[in-house]
């Protein structure tokens, strides 16, 4: 999160970790004081809930998100792009994608991303789900 | 599992191994000839493998663009000029390292049986994606013939391919096919019989693509090999290499030095950061694109632009879903439910049956029968051919086959991955993937068929979920069509109907989601393109479904009618009926509805029919037509349905389904008539 005070953005369990010291957060059944301390400048803000979490990242286009820019599941549409690396953790869904022919070199163009990403890889088209897709990463071709 | 598809494969393979040979042919000298020789297609779904099995053998099997419906395996026989080939249709094949039930099926059949050729057919168009298994086949030491098919569909995105060129560098006959035009059949043949006739020598093949660390560590593996197999020994090494789980389960039991195999290939798997499976398919592609440079020379593509943009809308949420519905509502509701079901059922039932043919076989059998025992089991209320042969013909005939048509054509356009990757994300709330539309649309048609299908999903949950939904809300074609006729009366009953059930599903396979242990298998599927379906394998298809429905359906028909009038005739029936009454009673119907539940479980369209003819005699009025509606869809599946269940997913499964189910029903049901009376709804 940013800090409303000195504007720096840092990570919510960081500014968690001075709770451990502070008696209200001790108090049985309550959820603390509902505020996070800027790690740099002691500022105590308040915590963010979910919706306001949501409300300041929302925007029309999805943008391409922080984490995991180069996944297949984030490649706008229409952008031509090159695999350049799978994601192995999960034997099973290596070999499926393999069997298709995604794999690290073949260029790829996302046609459609709802309700399921179909993308074009070589000549064959294949529909795969978010689960799937974030394991394909992409670069620029 | 895959030994349930071998083993007919080879009963049947012997069964017909009969000698064969032409009066006033000469003897052919070569001992060779006049004998059976396996010859396997294998290849990726969707090349028209199926449809070149056709024109080999001029016998007709199923022909699918979906990925994996060929679940069975298909026979036939290739005569060229004496030397009878037993040909043999495999299921869809993606690599050696598999991923689903039929790929597993079609290894063992590599595996265990030793074919004579192998015809790999693979799409022009995706020669990249397709020749690493032609590779590995070749390594494995396979007679090989390499069917370059879909020509046409190359040219047509500009493709161009120097087939001459591919045959020298692969060092294996290629033969370049139109299956859906049959050009290149004839030189096929030729091919497959020079073949036989002069089989090539085979000498020991191996990968040069590979790195060396990989190349030595297969060639140790393969002498340390001390079993015999029908792949060659650096396949299998290959194998174990990419940690196939099943070669090294069974290797490591069977192989006396495994103790000697594991260590090299824990060594070779250090020193690469990635899984070696992964490795060897990324160095085997390599390999391919190399071969393939100057192979395809690829031109400006000329793409007719309708096809494209049809290929578009059917994907896109804007105008994929509204087609989806036309689809469903033009194929299902009008051509199956108002035309199958209404208008032909009418017509043979009505104009046929009742006016002509049941009058006519009762007199008949009362003028030649004395005996009134005997009357009633074959003609009167009961008997097997006014009423088994009646609502076989009449009734579920017509309504089945229109089904099979409409789904038949879907199937052939490669249509059916669309659905499933339009409905994945609601399937997955559900607790399967879009890949679960294809039982689950089979299903409309017949949940017993169906049933057998849900072997392709997967997972264990996915197939226990897909058996138990099958089995509770979704209703076959034979009970759709009478449902919807039942209800035709009134549009209110027919959506509410409609809507009580999905919602049924909906929340059954939720919850049936959050108690079933196991995880979620990612969706990831093949689109083919759309094609104009071939008449003749739409009737075809259509022709040998019907033919296997009728087979299955007609003598529990035959069987359900005896049970009915030996069980009427020993009073037996009038317990079942009387413990039944007050059930029947609770939800609002009358005691003749008992009669209809009874007969459900002979099978599930049967009940309904009893239904229909209620319906017809005026004694139910839409709310009582409405409760009873929903709680035979829900009620337990047919006879035939609950034996697949039990042969696929064994007695515990079955029972455990069943037992859930008919409670249920009735509870639905008597829920539903307390509600609709409560709130003083009049339909």
């Amino acid at each position: 999160m940013r800090c409303g005070f000195c504007g720096r953005e840092f990570s919510e369990e960081l500014g968690a970790s001075a709770c451990a010291n502070c008696p209200l957060s001790k108090l049985k059944g309550s959820q603390g004081c509902g505020h996070v301390k800027c790690p740099y400048c002691g500022y105590e803000n308040p915590q963010e809930t979910k919706f306001e979490q949501k409300l300041r990242t929302w925007s029309w286009r999805k943008r391409s998100q922080t984490d995991d820019t180069h996944s297949l599941a984030n490649l706008p549409k229409g952008v031509p792009a090159k695999i350049c690396q799978l994601d192995k953790s999960s034997a099973k869904d290596l070999q499926k994608l393999l069997a298709f022919g995604i794999m690290p070199g073949q260029s790829v163009e996302v046609i459609q991303r709802y309700p399921t990403i179909v993308v074009k890889v070589g000549r064959t088209t294949v529909a795969l789900d978010k689960q799937v897709a974030a394991q394909v990463f992409v670069c620029a071709s | 599992m895959s030994n349930c598809h071998c083993s007919p494969t080879q009963t049947n393979a012997t069964g017909q191994r009969r000698r064969r040979r032409r009066r006033g042919q000469p003897i052919n000298p070569e001992p060779t000839l006049d004998q059976h020789k396996p010859l396997f297609l294998v290849g990726n779904p969707n090349v028209g493998k199926s449809l070149i099995f056709n024109a080999l053998t001029g016998a007709y099997v199923t022909v699918s663009n979906y990925p994996g419906t060929t679940v069975e395996l298909s026979h036939g026989h290739l005569n060229l000029g004496g030397i009878v080939f037993d040909v043999i249709d495999t299921p869809g094949l993606y690599g050696l390292l598999t991923v689903t039930e039929e790929e597993r099926v079609t290894r063992s059949l590599l595996l265990d049986q030793r074919p004579e050729i192998v015809l790999h057919v693979v799409d022009a168009k995706n020669l990249e994606r397709m020749l690493p298994l032609t590779l590995q086949l070749k390594e494995a030491g396979l007679p090989l013939i390499l069917v370059v098919n879909m020509l046409d569909e190359a040219a047509a995105v500009g493709l161009q391919i120097d087939l001459e060129l591919l045959q020298t560098r692969l060092g294996l006959p290629v033969v370049g096919t139109i299956s859906t035009t049959g050009e290149g059949l004839e030189q096929l043949r030729e091919t497959i019989r020079g073949y036989a006739v002069n089989p090539p020598q085979h000498q020991p093949y191996t990968s040069s693509y590979f790195a060396d660390q990989i190349t030595q560590a297969q060639a140790q593996i393969a002498d340390l090999l001390r079993q015999d197999y029908t792949l060659s020994k650096t396949t299998i090494a290959e194998l174990l290499l990419a940690g196939e789980p099943e070669i090294t389960e069974k290797l490591a039991t069977q192989e006396p030095l495994y103790s000697q195999i594991a260590p090299i290939i824990a060594a070779t798997a250090e020193r690469y950061a990635e899984p070696l499976n992964f490795v060897l398919a990324l160095q085997r592609q390599n390999a391919v694109n190399q071969l393939l440079d100057g192979v395809v020379t690829e031109r400006a593509s000329q793409q007719r632009r309708w096809s494209t943009w049809l290929n578009q809308a059917t994907v896109n949420p804007w105008t994929g879903f509204p087609l989806l519905l036309l689809i469903l509502y033009f194929g299902l509701y009008k051509f199956v439910g108002v035309f199958g079901g209404g208008t032909i059922v009418d017509f043979i039932e009505t104009k046929f049956f009742a006016e002509i043919f049941n009058p006519w076989i009762d007199n008949l059998v009362e003028s030649y029968i004395p005996w009134p025992v005997l009357q009633n089991l074959i003609a009167k209320d009961y008997g097997i051919i006014t009423l088994g042969l009646r609502y076989a013909v009449a009734i579920v005939l017509p309504i089945v086959g229109t089904f099979f048509l409409a789904f038949s054509i879907i199937e052939d356009s490669g249509y059916l991955p669309r659905i499933a990757l339009l409905l994945d994300r609601g399937f997955k709330k559900i607790g399967l993937n879009g890949r679960a539309v294809i039982p689950m649309a089979l299903g409309f048609g017949c949940g017993t068929m169906a049933t057998m299908v849900t072997r392709t999903l997967e997972t264990k949950r996915e197939r226990v979920l897909a058996t138990l939904l099958l089995a509770l809300a979704i209703p076959c074609s034979a009970q759709l069509g009478v449902i919807i006729a039942l209800l035709s009366g009134s549009a209110k009953a027919l959506a509410l109907w409609s809507l009580i059930v999905l919602g049924i599903l909906l929340l059954v396979g939720y919850l049936g989601a959050q108690v079933l242990p196991g995880e979620q298998p990612g969706f990831c599927l093949e689109v083919p393109p759309l094609r104009l379906p071939k008449l003749r394998n739409v009737l075809a298809k259509t022709y040998t479904r019907m033919y296997w429905y009728f087979l299955e359906v007609l003598p529990l028909f035959i069987l359900a009618s005896v049970i009915i009038w030996a069980a009427d005739l020993l009073k037996i029936f009038d317990l079942a009926l009387a413990a039944l009454n007050p059930i029947v009673n609770a939800m609002g119907l009358p005691n003749e509805a008992s009669v209809a539940f009874l007969f459900g479980f002979f099978r599930r369209d049967y009940g309904a029919a009893g239904l229909y003819d209620l319906q017809q005699s005026g004694l139910l009025g839409f709310n009582q037509l409405l409760v009873a509606a929903v709680t035979l869809t829900l009620f337990v599946p047919c006879i035939a349905q609950f034996s697949v269940m039990w042969k696929e997913r064994g007695w515990k499964t079955a029972i455990a389904i069943a037992g859930f189910i008919v409670p249920f029903a009735f509870l639905v049901g008597y829920s539903l008539n307390l509600i609709l009376n409560l709130l003083g709804v009049m339909l």
